[in-house]
């Protein structure tokens, strides 16, 4: 994702370590990062923590930035990292696959949908986050968690099914 | 097109990426496949639910203001502080960050060039002693472009870090030239070589330590990266940029406007791994009423790493901000402090998880005695309290204009509007004063409020009452019994953003850092 020009002010301090000026630059985009840490962790005071760890990450670590333009996926990267770091402190066991009796309710019962997310492995659920909840391209997805876009999309499409499989069983075409 | 196919394409179909062609070959097969169909129908269903769970997450209001809250307490117990290129910035970057915490290992120097020669000659010493000792080795990589000249000529790694000594000579005997870590370098092998979770657009070096050098030609540095990913391995470098120093003695090159010189050098550095000495700990124990757990020593070559976590627990005392720092490790041969330049920017970090505050401090090197038996040292805790004040400023009238503040007076010596503008402030210090550094900000009449100190002074009070001005000695801070810094004296320079002169119209205190030395000995045997 290109930082805009109004984002390109905030890089000048923030390439200084202005502490204030990270802050600022996350208060504008807080809906977006927490809409991925809430999904992720479903805890207010973790979502808390990993902004802060997050923002002192990047004011220790700007000097490592080489390209401007690539802010935001780095930032979003750590946020990422900082999410991970936390939810494996918090559960120690992640479900690969589903359950072998899976529900047989329709999709509309979204509650399950959240659940549903949160016992599919870091790998598949992290992708979907970034895509559904979030919005980001399967392009800026592969450069946030630096993996090949086919392998964005293949996450996409296996994390879908395996959340589908999750969420009311029944047969699989093909699959 | 096959059903196979048609799943590959679901996703992409669904976001519009599909071209003419796939698009309508993919559409073909869904009216004829009841079961492809079925399945996009549900993914669709799928996605919009996923869509509007996240139309639902709302953030709650307190968010960013308990972050900017949590954050600014932090900043005061940064532990480091090696700016980019230079060795010392500003006083004021020394204030915020070198002086609250580090101690600087000195023997009683008399004047900081005195120190800073003796610190090259310490490095050499540990680099030599590296090598004797097999965990580093020798290298003589040698590069020449536009008469300058590059020597990779050490390099030792473990599981924390990977430090590499060079040399540049300037073949023309005019300039000095330092590597700006930032700029012109890459690591070809990057991603095969480093541990790091590759970012790939960020540089794999993480700090850069100049070192002193007899010789006015030849300018040494180190430069500091992440560990390796194997256990030995071959860094590929390229430089196509150096920095000119420029006649300066580069002490304080934040300052001005780097010059860059281009070229063409590239090195092969052979590498080999030494592995750190890990003991598990699980310690529990607390200080000054709030619970402390002891995870972890690390010992490696190149620093030692002790870490650890503590929660804010004390009913008696709910202290905001709380830091709490260990002095230092004493073994049976040694006791090492926190070295701010043994181990440059790569550790040394706080991480807030679950409530607990976690550290990982970092301390010389233990390797070479490689204990079975320490005790921790605890040496003193941090934190805020919050006092708000505000004071009015009229630049206006005539200056100095002064406030009290807790007893103490705070007075605003002169004010200079411009670009940027400058304002002098002073605190008094005597008897009266009850807190210790002052967190501040200046504000104009439409609320802008930034203010970045340029330079700060104050003096030193050490656990005998003796006072020390503050610029002068803090390279002796490490001499020093339980040294408090009070600042006295700031400069401040503050802009706009948009480009309108800063007038300040406020001056508002949100309340002040405080240090208490408390010394607490935890004996801890290894295993």
């Amino acid at each position: 994702m290109k930082t805009s020009t109004a984002g390109s002010i905030y890089l000048k301090r923030i390439k200084k370590q202005d502490m204030q000026a990270i802050l600022d630059w996350f208060e504008e985009r807080q809906s977006k990062f927490y809409k991925i840490g809430w999904s992720y962790l479903k805890d207010y005071h973790d979502v808390e923590d990993v902004f802060h760890n997050t923002v002192l990450k990047i004011h220790e670590n700007i000097g490592q930035l080489k390209q401007d333009h690539y802010f935001e996926t780095w930032v979003t990267s750590i946020f990422i990292n900082e999410c991970r770091a936390i939810y494996r402190r918090k559960n120690k066991q992640v479900v690969e696959s589903p359950p072998e009796r899976a529900d047989e309710r329709p999709i509309e019962h979204r509650l399950e949908l959240m659940e549903s997310l949160d016992q599919l492995d870091s790998q598949h659920k992290e992708v979907i986050l970034l895509k559904y909840i979030q919005g980001y391209s399967q392009k800026e997805i592969a450069d946030i968690i630096n993996v090949p876009v086919g392998t964005v999309k293949s996450r996409l499409y296996r994390g879908l099914t395996l959340l589908r499989k999750l969420f009311e069983g029944g047969e699989k075409h093909g699959v | 097109m096959e059903c196979k196919n048609a799943q590959d394409h679901m996703i992409d179909y669904l976001e519009g990426n599909l071209n003419e062609w796939e698009r309508k070959e993919f559409e073909l097969h869904i009216e004829e496949c009841a079961a492809c169909k079925e399945e996009l129908v549900k993914l669709k269903q799928l996605i919009t639910s996923l869509e509007e769970e996240s139309e639902a997450i709302h953030v709650p209001e307190s968010l960013m203001k308990n972050v900017r809250a949590s954050v600014a307490s932090m900043q005061w117990s940064k532990r480091k502080t090696v700016k980019r290129t230079t060795l010392i910035g500003a006083a004021a970057a020394l204030f915020l960050t070198v002086f609250v915490g580090t101690a600087i290992a000195t023997n009683g120097f008399a004047t900081f060039a005195d120190w800073w020669k003796d610190f090259g000659n310490k490095q050499e010493e540990q680099v030599e002693n590296f090598v004797q000792k097999g965990l580093g080795d020798k290298v003589n990589a040698v590069a020449e472009s536009n008469g300058i000249k590059i020597t990779i000529t050490n390099v030792v790694a473990d599981e924390m870090q990977t430090l590499v000594y060079y040399e540049i000579e300037d073949q023309k005997r005019e300039n000095e030239y330092l590597i700006d870590f930032t700029k012109g370098l890459k690591v070809d092998n990057q991603e095969e070589i480093f541990n790091s979770k590759d970012e790939p657009h960020y540089s794999p070096v993480s700090n850069h330590l100049r070192l002193p050098s007899e010789n006015p030609h030849i300018s040494k540095g180190r430069l500091g990266m992440g560990p390796l990913s194997k256990e030995e391995g071959t860094i590929q470098l390229t430089l196509n940029k150096v920095q000119s120093l420029d006649g300066t003695d580069g002490v304080d090159s934040s300052i001005r406007v780097p010059e860059y010189i281009e070229g063409d050098w590239h090195f092969e550095i052979p590498v080999k791994k030494h592995p750190a000495i890990i003991h598990d700990l699980n310690v529990e124990t607390e200080y000054e009423g709030n619970p402390v757990i002891i995870d972890k020593l690390t010992i490696a070559p190149t620093v030692t790493v002790l870490s650890y976590r503590y929660r804010n627990e004390n009913e008696e005392r709910k202290l905001d901000g709380l830091s709490i720092s260990i002095a230092g490790i004493e073994s049976k041969e040694n006791y090492v402090t926190g070295s701010t330049f043994d181990f440059a920017g790569v550790g040394g970090s706080t991480y807030r998880s679950n409530g607990w505050q976690e550290e990982n401090a970092t301390f010389e090197s233990l390797y070479f005695e490689n204990p079975t038996h320490v005790k921790v040292h605890f040496g003193k805790m941090e934190f805020n309290v919050t006092e708000k004040a505000d004071f009015p400023i009229e630049p206006s009238k005539p200056f100095p204009q002064t406030f009290t503040y807790l007893g103490t007076k705070i007075s605003i010596d002169k004010v200079e509007i411009g670009q940027p503008t400058l304002i002098t402030m002073s605190e008094e210090l005597n008897a009266n004063r009850m807190y210790q550094s002052l967190d501040y900000h200046f504000s104009d009449a439409e609320g802008h409020n930034k203010s970045t100190v340029i330079n700060a002074d104050g003096y030193i009070i050490d656990k005998n009452g003796k006072q020390y001005k503050a610029y002068e000695n803090f390279y002796r801070l490490h001499e020093l019994k339980e040294p408090i810094l009070y600042p006295t004296e700031h400069e401040i320079q503050i802009s706009r953003e948009d480009g309108e002169d800063f007038i300040p119209a406020k001056l508002s205190i949100d309340g002040y850092r405080m240090i208490e030395y408390n010394e607490k000995v935890v004996d801890i045997p290894l295993d």
